[in-house]
């Protein structure tokens, strides 16, 4: 009955809306004023990596009995998207790899026939979402500098920069611990976005650690977090002056020697802009990005074109990265067709520890946008970020266990689980999480090329 | 064929306007009965009846632009026959689109609130008008011409999931003005 009336009420909806929605002829490629424009917003995102994070209320930090697991959302799948914070801080700061090739041995992927008595969430199973493929490459070799061409822009008035924010003020955050380690569910906001991108970064020389050889790991203060309303922390004059020095830096590293004083044509949000015919470059305190057209994008990133590409040059000259190691992740959309190459250039280690270092806070990433010949780069490079806290690293059998508890149906799909710094959690802080990749066989018959969702776990007490 | 040259077509009566409207427009109509009645035989028969309809009432009609005018009668026909049909017929693009708005609409909390379609669609009249054009044009696209999510992140060139949240958010900033206007159903 209700739905008649409904049906009835849209009969008559004003004859203007429904003639403007019927000649529609669709979206076509939106024109922007300059090509540059278009990935702003990209670049914006990237810009996230650094330091943007998600209010959550703090409670007291209390140590939870292990049977008391704590669900604050049961189930990030990727048909939410990437929440734009979550892609800025927790994922797309870390490069893609080969899958864990551990962690599908029974051994390690517990069965889920013990677990009788735990909440029954919701099946993600079941969701039509796109899927992805990584593959990686690696190459080495150091860069040097290109060579300069000037460019001179407008300058604006520096007293315009945006008016403070809100500031995220760290206080030291100690989470050791010899007691088994309460995860919970790092919650996930839907994205207003489209297709999902995932990143693996495995660790298993960390996570595979025993109970009793159980690591202690820092947690770093994030002195710039940037939520959806733009800066969480104060613009001052000190963090005005970072961005303009390394909108300089860049450029002098860019185009060579030249007076770049003032040379920013904009401001948006929390970054300087500069923009010239062929790149535009937003500039923070400890990352930049840039949007160009004036080079090929790359299917295969080659380290002949880190020497040939000036801006990549650039950016691992900025990120003073002497022997370059080229992770590559190839992104799917739902049709199962390449839209997006990226590639994460960091410092070549064998430490896995300092690789999760060096991909939080010392890293190139470059998108490569298929058949759009453009591409977006971001640069971070963070020299010393400070410690605040400490926490004590969850083991495999500890997340196994959660996901048995918690998602029995799910835990004979995890695939992979990986380690990352997520400054989503706690805003202000890059603390350990945990991604589980769950295996989904039917997406991948489906499209193709091999699907896995996604769940995000940490500790319960940063959460609580 | 230019739709002024289909119109003469029709004002002089000639059955070769009802060619060139199956031609320009046919496949357009036909999606429409289609979204809502999920039947291929009962969309052609409503696309055909709607021809009539056109044919009966131009002249002295002159509608512009005519896709609009065919899409309403085509609509009008198809939501007849879709109430006519039984629950077998409750599986249609329409009757989803249909679901999801319904949450939209506070239910009457007394028999003696009378309904009144006219003016509950003044409010959402209103309420489209505070709406940028993209977001009109998805909810128009999406509750009055039926059309699945998968055609509308095609015409709109985004992701299907894309078209859901702004389709959601639509709604509520719907709910939320029909509960401030007292609308209710």
């Amino acid at each position: 009955m209700k739905k008649e009336k409904i049906s009835h009420v849209l009969e008559n909806l004003d004859i203007a809306y429904i003639e403007e929605a019927t000649i529609f002829p669709g979206s076509e490629a939106k024109t922007w004023r300059t090509p540059f424009l278009k990935w702003l917003p990209v670049a914006a995102c990237l810009a996230l990596l650094l330091s943007g994070c998600i209010w959550y209320i703090l409670r007291e930090p209390s140590h939870e009995d292990p049977n008391d697991w704590e669900i604050i959302m049961q189930y990030s799948d990727p048909s939410a998207g990437k929440d734009p914070h979550q892609s800025e801080n927790s994922s797309e700061g870390f490069p893609s790899s080969p899958y864990y090739p551990g962690t599908t041995d029974a051994s390690t992927v517990p069965t889920s026939s013990d677990i009788t008595d735990s909440p029954d969430p919701p099946d993600p199973i079941g969701s039509t979402d796109p899927t992805f493929n990584t593959e990686s490459t690696n190459n080495t070799e150091s860069t040097a500098p290109s060579n300069p061409t000037s460019s001179t822009a407008p300058s604006i008035d520096p007293d315009d920069f945006p008016a403070p924010g809100i500031s995220a003020d760290p206080v030291y955050l100690d989470f050791v611990t010899k007691d088994p380690i309460c995860l919970a569910d790092v919650p996930s906001l839907p994205a207003a976005g489209g297709d999902f991108h995932l990143q693996q970064f495995a660790f298993p020389e960390i996570l595979s650690l025993k109970a009793s050889e159980r690591k202690n790991y820092p947690i770093y203060a994030n002195s710039y977090p940037v939520g959806q309303a733009g800066a969480l922390f104060e613009i001052t004059e000190e963090y005005t002056e970072m961005s303009q020095e390394n909108l300089r830096t860049f450029l002098t590293l860019l185009f060579g020697d030249g007076d770049y004083s003032g040379v920013y044509t904009d401001y948006s949000s929390h970054s300087l802009i500069y923009e010239d015919k062929e790149i535009s470059l937003a500039a923070r305190a400890t990352s930049l990005s840039v949007t160009s057209t004036a080079y090929e994008t790359y299917s295969q990133l080659t380290q002949e074109d880190l020497n040939a590409n000036p801006l990549i040059h650039a950016a691992i000259s900025y990120c003073a990265i002497e022997d370059p190691m080229i992770t590559q992740e190839i992104e799917y959309d739902v049709y199962g067709n390449v839209y997006n190459y990226n590639y994460i250039i960091t410092e070549k280690t064998a430490d896995p520890q300092q690789a999760l270092f060096d991909h939080t806070f010392s890293y190139v990433m470059l998108h490569s946008f298929v058949g759009e010949n453009i591409f977006v780069l971001s640069a971070v490079h963070v020299e010393q970020p400070e410690e605040v806290g400490a926490t004590t690293l969850a083991t495999v059998e500890e997340i196994e266990a959660y996901l048995q508890k918690s998602y029995p149906h799910l835990a004979e799909k995890a695939h992979v689980i990986e380690l990352f710094y997520s400054a989503q959690v706690i805003p202000g802080y890059y603390v350990p999480c945990y991604r589980v990749f769950f295996e989904e066989p039917e997406l991948t018959q489906q499209y193709g090329v091999p699907a896995y969702s996604i769940m995000d776990l940490t500790d319960s007490r940063f959460l609580s | 064929m230019e739709d002024s040259k289909i119109i003469a077509l029709f004002f002089q009566r000639s059955e070769q306007a009802l060619t060139e409207v199956a031609q320009k427009y046919g496949s357009v109509t036909k999606k429409l009965a289609f979204n809502i009645l999920h039947d291929q035989q009962d969309a052609e028969e409503c696309v055909n009846d709607a021809y009539l309809g056109a044919w009966n009432t131009i002249p002295p009609q002159n509608p512009n632009p005519l896709i609009t005018y065919l899409c309403r009668i085509v609509r009008n026909l198809a939501i007849k026959k879709y109430h006519s049909k039984t629950a077998a017929k409750r599986n249609s693009l329409y009757d989803v689109a249909l679901n999801e708005l319904e949450n939209c609409f506070p239910s009457s909390h007394s028999v003696e609130e009378a309904f009144d379609a006219a003016e509950t669609a003044r409010s959402i009249n209103a309420f489209l008008k505070t709406l940028d054009k993209d977001n009109r044009i998805l909810f128009v696209r999406r509750y009055w011409h039926a059309e699945s999510i998968e055609d509308l992140a095609k015409l709109f060139q985004i992701s299907p999931h894309a078209v859901s949240v702004r389709l959601s958010r639509t709604r509520e900033k719907l709910k939320k003005h029909l509960k401030k206007e007292g609308v209710s159903l």
